[in-house]
C-alpha cells in the first residue's frame, strides 16, 4: 500500500508540472480546439466568444485543452442505475464512460453506491472517492454542513483557473449561480442543470381531447369550464368516474397549483409572493379550492374511490373510458396512454394548462422544478489532485461535453443533421424493442442526470409524440418561476425545528384535505378549527424560518 | 377399572364405536372444507402473479377486477428480459454459495448455542441467556455495524453476508426450546454411559430434534435467499451481488426513470408490470422446489419410544 | 463445574460471535443522544441539546405522538390477539387430517403468500377491498354498503390484521407442525385405549406437548409490541384514515423524507426497544411464575 501511494505522489507532482507547463502554453495565445479524436464536430465556437460579464473575476481568458495530458486516475462514485447494469457489469465499460475518458484524457475508476443509505455509510466511514455525484443539498444540515463536515471541498480556489466553462455556464443565469453556492459564498460543485423551462414542467392535467372535440366544446381554462366538461363526460360519454386520480396526484393538483390559480392561489405548498414566504394551505383562498373539489366529489365527478385508488386502476380507468381526466407525467402518463391505446380504436389525450380564474389569464403555477436540482458532482477533500478533478469535470460544460452528455456518441447514438444533433434509429426505434431510455442509457446521461446542462433539444426528440410536445407547451405555460421558492438552505440550528413542525403540519393538512374533499369534515370548520390548529402547530414559526432562509438566498451575490 | 370398561366399550360396543366415528366424521368433514377454503384463498396471490407475469402488458394495464386467466396474448418477454440480464446468473451463483456455506455455519452455531442453553445445571446459563437476548433489543445501528465490518476487512466480500449473519437469536431460542423438550431420561442415560457434552449433543439432542432442525434449515435458508439489504451496503462490486439485490434493482429501474435528478419523464417500460411479477416467480420457485424435501421431516410423527439406547 | 468445562468450550464461538458483532458496535446507540452528522461520525458528532435528550423530547412533544403510539399499540395487540393463535389453530387442524397428500398440499400451498412481495400483496388487498372488490361484495351480503373499505378509519385495523393472517398463517404454522411432530405418538395410542376422544386428546396431549413452543413464541411476540413496520402501513393507508393507520414508524418515515435525521430515528428506535425489552422481562417473569416456562 505504501509503495503505490509514494509512487502516486511522484506521479502527481510530475503531472502537475506537466499541466502547469501546458497551461502556460495555452495562455500564450494559442487557440486550441479540444479533442483531436472526433471528426465531424460542428464548428467550434470558442466559449470565450459569448462575451458575458464574468461575475467571477479572471484576469486571463483561460481555456482548458482536452484531452488533458495526464496519467492519473480519478475515482468517481455514482448512484446505482440498473438501466446500466442490465447490460454492463461496470459503468466504466459503457460507451459513454469510454468516450468520456478518451475525450478528457483522464482515466476513471467508477464506484457505485446502491442507495442513500450506502452513500451515508460511505461518508461515515470517511473513505471518499475523488468525485461524488449526489444530491449535495440534501445532506442533513445542507450543503454548507457537508463542506464543514469535510465531505465536500468547495470549488472557490479551483473554479477560475480550472473550470472556465462552468463559470461561463453559471454566469448565464443568476439562478444557476445562486443555486450552486452556499450562504457563505462557497461553490458546492458541478451542478446538474435543467436548462429549459420545458424540462421542468413535465406533468400536469391530462384530458381526453377527442371527447372534447366530439362534444363541440373548448379545452377548459376556468374551473367552471372544467366542471362543465366533467359533467358532459359523465352524461354524454358514459364516464362513470370522469376525473379519476389517486391521492398522490390530488396532492399534486394542489401542490403544483394545477387548479389553485383559478382561486387566486399559486399553489398549496410553500411559495413566495414578492419576497414574502407563504404556505398555500393556510391561505383563505385555499378554502375555495377545497370547496370546488368537494363539489366535484359530491356530484360524482371526482372518483369517490380516489383516496384508496392506485396508479394501475387510475390508468386503467382512463384507458377504458371510465374516466376522461387524470393527472400524469409526460411519459408515464401521456406517452403510456398513447402507446398502449395505439390500435385500440378512437382515443386521444392532451395535456392542458393549469386552470385559471378568467379565460385568457396565464396560470400562476404548474408543476415546476428549479433549474438547479441539488444534484452535484462534488470534489472530496481527500482528492489528491483537485485541479485535475476540476478540469475533468469542466469538460461537460463545453459544447463537446454537452453533446456527449445529452446525445451520446456521434455515429452511434446520434448524427448531425443541418448542424443539429439527431438521435439515430437505434435510439428512437430500437431494433430489439428497447425503450428509448434503455437504448440511450449506455451512451449519454440526459435520460438520467449528471454534471452538465440538460439540453431541451434532447427532450424534444425523446418525447417525440406530437401529443407530448403539445403537452410540454401547455404544461410550461405558467408563471411558476415567479412564485417558486428557490433551493434555499435553512441554517443548521433551525433545520431540525423546521422539519419537526412541518412533519406535524403536513400530516394534519394532508388529512384535512382528504376529509374536506370527501365531505367527512364540513368546510365550515376551515376557519373555526383548521386555521387555528395550524397556528397552534407553530406554522408562523415555520414561515419565519423559511423566510429567513429566503432572505439569505436573495442576498447572495 | 373405569379405564378398562370404557376401553372395552370402545373396542366392542358397536353403538359407541359409531358415535365415535360419526363425531370424527362431522369434524373431519368441516375440517376438510375449511382447509380447502384456506387453500383457495391462499393460492390466489400466487396464481395471480403467475398469470399476470405472462399476460399481455397493455391488456393487463387495462384490466380491472379479479384475474382468472392470462389476458391478451401470452408472452414470456418479461422472463426473457430478466434472464438476459447477465447479473441474474451471477446473482444465483452468489446466493447459492451464501446459502450452502451460510446455512452450514448457521446450523453449527445454533446447535452449540442452543445446546448450552438447554443444559439443566450449568453455571452462568441465565446470564449468558440474558447476554444474548439483550442484543435482540439493543443494537448499535447500521453505521457502527458497517464500520465494524470494515475494520474486519470484510467490505466488498461475500463473507460480509455470511459471518455477521451466523446466528439468529430468535432461531437460537427456538432450537433451545426443542432441546429442552428432549426427555431428561435419555440425557441421563447417555451420561451414565459416560458421554461428554459433545456426545450428548450429537448423539441425543440432534437426532431427536430433526423436525426443528429442518425448520432451522428452512428459516435460515429462506433468510439468506431473501436477503438484499446487507448486500446493498457492504458490497461494491456488481459481480458479487446476490440474487435478490439484482432482482430488486431490475424492478426499481423499470419503475422509475433513474435516480434523483432525472428528467422526471416517469419512464415506464411496457414490461414493467410483468417484470414485477416475473421476478416474484423467479425468486420463489426454487424455494417451492426445495421445500417438499424438508417438509417430510416435520410432518412425520416421532416414536420416541422407539429411540432408546 | 469441571464436568461442564466442555460445555463452556462448546459455546465459546457463540459468545465470541455476540461480542464481535453485537456488543462491539453497540456504542453506536449513543447516536440517539447526539446530533449525528455523517461526515463527523458518531463519536465526532455533537451531543444533542437538553443533555442529549433533545430528540426524545421532540418526539414526545409532537402533535401526533399520542395518536401514533395508540395506533401502534392497537395494531400490535390486535395482531397478538388474532394473528398469534391463527397458525396454531391451523397446525392443529392440519394435524387432524389423516390423508397425507391433502395435509401436505394444504401446508405447502398455504405458505405461498408469505413469499409474495408486500407491494403485490397490498395491491391485491386494495383490489379486494375496493368498492367493487370481492371482499366488499361478500360483506355486502351481510349488509355492508359503504364502498372502499380502506377509506374508513374503523376498517383499517381489521383489514391490516386479517390480511396479515392471510399472508402469513401458513408459514407461521410450520414451527407448530414441527413441534407437533415431536409429540410421542405412543401417548395417543395409550389415550385412545383409555377412551379419550379427539377433543380430550387435544387438551391433554397435543396442547401440553407444544405448550413450551407456544409460550416461548408468545414471549418473543410480546417483545415485538412496538414493532409495527412502516412498509405495509404506507402501502395501505391514505391521509383520510391517518387517525387509525398512522403509526410511529410511518410518521417517522414521512419525517425522514423532509429531512434525513439519523439521530431522531435512532431516538425513536431506542424508545421502542426499551418498551419492547421491558415487556419481555415482565412477561418472562410472569410466565415463569405461572407455567414454569421462561426464556431465562
Amino acid at each position: 500500500m505504501k509503495k503505490s501511494s509514494n509512487r502516486r505522489k511522484v506521479a502527481a507532482l510530475m503531472v502537475t508540472l506537466a499541466m502547469m507547463t501546458s497551461l502556460l502554453a495555452g495562455c500564450s495565445g494559442k487557440e486550441t480546439t479540444s479533442d483531436s479524436n472526433s471528426s465531424n464536430l460542428p464548428s467550434q465556437t470558442p466559449a470565450a466568444q459569448n462575451g458575458q460579464q464574468n461575475e467571477v473575476s479572471s484576469t486571463e481568458s483561460t481555456e482548458i485543452t482536452y484531452p488533458l495530458q495526464t496519467d492519473e486516475t480519478l475515482t468517481i462514485a455514482l448512484g446505482y442505475e440498473s438501466q446500466i447494469s442490465a447490460s454492463y457489469e461496470n459503468f466504466g465499460d459503457t460507451p459513454y464512460a469510454k468516450a468520456l475518458q478518451e475525450k478528457t484524457g483522464v482515466k476513471l475508476e467508477f464506484q457505485v453506491f446502491a442507495d442513500s443509505n450506502a452513500l451515508n455509510l460511505m461518508f461515515a466511514s470517511g473513505e471518499l472517492p475523488d468525485i461524488i455525484l449526489w444530491g449535495a443539498t440534501g445532506y442533513q444540515g445542507g450543503a454548507q454542513k457537508a463542506i464543514d463536515d469535510g465531505i465536500i471541498y468547495p470549488l472557490n480556489d479551483l473554479i477560475d483557473t480550472n473550470s472556465p466553462d462552468l463559470v461561463k455556464t453559471l454566469n448565464t443565469d443568476k439562478d444557476y449561480l445562486k443555486g450552486s453556492m452556499t450562504a457563505n459564498g462557497d461553490y458546492i460543485g458541478f451542478p446538474f442543470i435543467k436548462g429549459d423551462l420545458m424540462l421542468r414542467s413535465t406533468s400536469g392535467l391530462i384530458i381526453r381531447d377527442d371527447w372534447v372535440k366530439e362534444l363541440g366544446i373548448e379545452i377548459p381554462q376556468t374551473a367552471e369550464d372544467f366542471y362543465q366538461m366533467l359533467k358532459l363526460f359523465k352524461e354524454k360519454k358514459g364516464a362513470t368516474v370522469p376525473f379519476s386520480t389517486t391521492s398522490f396526484w390530488v396532492d399534486q393538483l394542489l401542490d403544483s397549483g394545477l387548479i389553485t390559480s383559478a382561486f387566486g392561489l399559486p399553489k398549496a405548498t410553500s411559495y413566495q409572493k414578492d419576497g414574502k414566504v407563504q404556505f398555500g394551505f393556510a391561505q383563505p383562498e385555499f378554502k375555495a379550492a377545497l370547496e370546488y373539489l368537494n363539489k366535484l366529489y359530491t356530484e360524482g365527478l371526482l372518483d369517490p374511490n380516489y383516496s384508496t385508488l392506485d396508479n394501475d386502476t387510475m390508468n386503467a380507468n382512463m384507458m377504458n373510458g371510465q374516466s376522461g381526466v387524470t393527472v400524469g407525467a409526460l411519459n408515464g402518463g401521456i406517452g403510456n396512454f398513447i402507446r398502449t391505446m395505439k390500435d385500440k380504436g378512437k382515443f386521444s389525450v392532451a395535456g392542458i394548462s393549469s386552470l385559471v380564474a378568467n379565460s385568457g389569464d396565464k396560470p400562476m403555477a404548474g408543476y415546476y422544478e428549479f433549474p438547479i436540482t441539488g444534484l452535484f458532482a462534488t470534489i472530496s477533500p481527500s482528492c489528491k489532485n483537485k485541479e485535475l478533478a476540476a478540469q475533468f469535470l469542466n469538460y461537460a460544460y463545453t459544447e463537446e461535453g454537452s453533446l456527449l452528455n445529452n446525445f451520446g456518441i456521434e455515429g452511434e447514438s446520434y448524427t448531425m443533421v443541418d448542424n443539429k444533433p439527431v438521435f439515430t434509429d437505434m435510439i428512437t426505434n430500437n431494433p430489439e424493442g428497447l425503450t428509448m431510455q434503455l437504448a440511450l442509457a449506455p451512451y449519454a446521461r440526459s435520460w438520467s442526470s449528471g454534471w452538465f446542462v440538460q439540453d431541451v433539444e434532447y427532450l424534444k426528440q425523446y418525447a417525440a409524440l406530437p401529443q407530448q410536445q403539445a403537452a410540454l407547451q401547455a404544461w410550461s405555460n405558467h408563471d411558476g418561476s415567479k412564485f417558486v421558492i428557490p433551493p434555499v438552505s435553512i441554517n443548521t440550528d433551525d433545520a431540525s425545528e423546521y422539519a419537526t413542525i412541518m412533519s406535524d403540519i403536513n400530516t394534519y393538512v394532508d388529512e384535512m384535505i382528504t376529509k374536506y374533499i370527501m365531505g367527512v369534515e364540513p368546510l365550515s370548520t376551515f376557519d373555526t378549527d383548521y386555521i387555528p390548529t395550524l397556528n397552534n402547530m407553530n406554522i408562523n414559526r415555520a414561515v419565519e424560518i423559511l423566510q429567513a432562509a429566503l432572505d439569505e438566498f436573495n442576498s447572495r451575490q | 377399572m373405569k379405564n378398562m370398561n370404557s376401553g372395552a366399550k370402545a373396542i366392542s360396543g358397536k353403538s359407541s364405536l359409531k358415535d365415535y366415528l360419526s363425531g370424527y366424521n362431522l369434524f373431519s368433514y368441516f375440517n376438510y372444507i375449511f382447509l380447502t377454503i384456506i387453500v383457495l384463498v391462499t393460492i390466489y396471490p400466487a396464481y395471480y402473479v403467475i398469470v399476470a407475469s405472462i399476460s399481455d402488458p397493455t391488456e393487463l394495464q387495462r384490466h380491472t377486477g379479479l384475474l382468472l386467466a392470462p389476458v391478451g396474448e401470452i408472452t414470456f418477454a418479461a422472463y426473457k428480459l430478466v434472464f438476459k440480464n447477465p447479473m441474474v446468473l451471477s446473482g444465483y451463483m452468489n446466493t447459492i454459495f451464501i446459502l450452502v456455506v451460510g446455512v452450514t455455519i448457521n446450523l453449527i452455531m445454533t446447535i452449540i448455542g442452543a445446546y448450552f442453553l438447554s443444559i439443566k445445571n450449568v453455571m452462568f446459563k441465565k446470564y449468558i441467556m440474558l447476554f444474548i437476548i439483550f442484543t435482540m433489543y439493543f443494537s448499535g445501528g447500521m453505521i457502527p455495524g458497517y464500520l465494524n465490518i470494515r475494520d474486519l476487512h470484510m467490505l466488498d466480500s461475500i463473507w460480509s453476508l455470511i459471518i455477521p449473519g451466523a446466528l439468529s437469536t430468535t432461531n437460537l431460542i427456538i432450537m433451545r426450546t426443542a432441546f429442552v423438550s428432549v426427555p431428561d431420561s435419555l440425557v441421563e442415560a447417555a451420561k451414565i454411559d459416560g458421554a461428554n457434552h459433545l456426545k450428548i449433543m450429537m448423539k441425543v439432542m440432534v437426532p431427536l430434534t430433526k423436525a426443528t432442525l429442518a425448520v432451522m434449515v428452512l428459516y435460515y435458508g429462506v433468510g439468506h435467499w431473501n436477503s438484499w439489504f446487507s448486500a446493498s451496503i457492504y458490497l461494491r462490486s456488481p459481480s458479487k451481488l446476490p440474487l435478490q439485490l439484482v432482482l430488486r434493482n431490475i424492478l426499481l429501474a423499470n419503475q422509475s426513470g433513474g435516480m434523483t435528478g432525472g428528467v422526471g419523464l416517469d419512464e415506464v417500460s411496457q414490461l414493467s408490470d410483468l417484470i414485477k411479477y416475473a421476478l416474484i416467480v423467479v425468486s420463489t420457485a426454487p424455494i417451492l422446489v426445495i421445500y417438499p424435501f424438508l417438509q417430510k421431516f416435520f410432518t412425520k410423527g416421532v416414536m420416541i419410544g422407539a429411540v432408546k439406547e | 463445574m469441571k464436568r461442564n468445562y466442555g460445555a463452556y468450550l462448546l459455546v465459546l464461538p457463540v459468545i465470541l460471535y455476540y461480542i464481535i458483532f453485537a456488543y462491539k458496535p453497540m456504542y453506536g446507540a449513543i447516536i440517539a443522544f447526539k446530533d449525528f452528522s455523517p461526515g463527523r461520525g458518531i463519536l465526532g458528532s455533537h451531543w444533542a441539546g437538553n443533555y442529549g435528550f433533545e430528540h426524545f423530547i421532540s418526539f414526545f412533544n409532537s402533535y401526533f405522538f399520542g395518536r401514533t403510539l395508540k395506533n401502534t399499540l392497537v395494531i400490535s395487540l390486535s395482531s397478538l390477539l388474532f394473528s398469534f393463535p391463527a397458525p396454531i389453530i391451523l397446525a392443529l387442524l392440519l394435524n387432524e387430517v389423516k390423508n397425507k397428500f391433502f395435509k401436505r398440499a394444504v401446508q405447502t400451498i398455504s405458505y405461498m403468500p408469505h413469499f409474495i412481495s408486500l407491494v403485490v400483496v397490498c395491491s391485491l388487498i386494495k383490489l379486494f377491498t375496493a368498492d367493487t372488490g370481492i371482499v366488499t361484495y361478500f360483506l355486502s351480503m351481510f349488509g355492508y354498503d359503504s364502498g372502499a373499505m380502506l377509506s374508513h378509519p374503523d376498517l383499517f385495523v381489521p383489514v391490516y390484521v386479517l390480511s396479515g393472517i392471510w399472508q402469513h398463517v401458513g408459514w407461521d404454522s410450520i414451527i407448530y407442525l414441527a413441534a407437533l411432530s415431536g409429540i410421542d405418538q405412543s401417548l395417543y395410542e395409550a389415550a385412545k385405549i383409555d377412551g379419550a376422544n379427539r377433543w380430550k386428546q387435544m387438551i391433554y396431549i397435543t396442547l401440553p406437548g407444544i405448550s413450551i413452543t407456544i409460550v416461548i413464541l408468545f414471549i418473543l411476540a410480546i417483545g415485538g409490541i412496538m414493532n409495527v413496520g412502516y412498509e405495509k402501513i404506507i402501502l395501505l393507508y391514505n391521509p383520510g384514515i391517518y387517525e387509525t393507520s398512522d403509526v410511529i414508524s410511518s410518521f417517522v418515515y414521512r419525517k425522514g423524507l423532509l429531512e434525513s435525521n439519523w439521530s431522531f430515528s435512532a431516538a425513536v428506535g431506542l424508545f421502542n426497544s426499551v418498551i419492547n425489552f421491558f415487556m419481555v422481562v415482565v412477561f418472562n417473569k410472569l410466565s415463569k411464575k405461572i407455567s414454569g416456562i421462561s426464556l431465562w
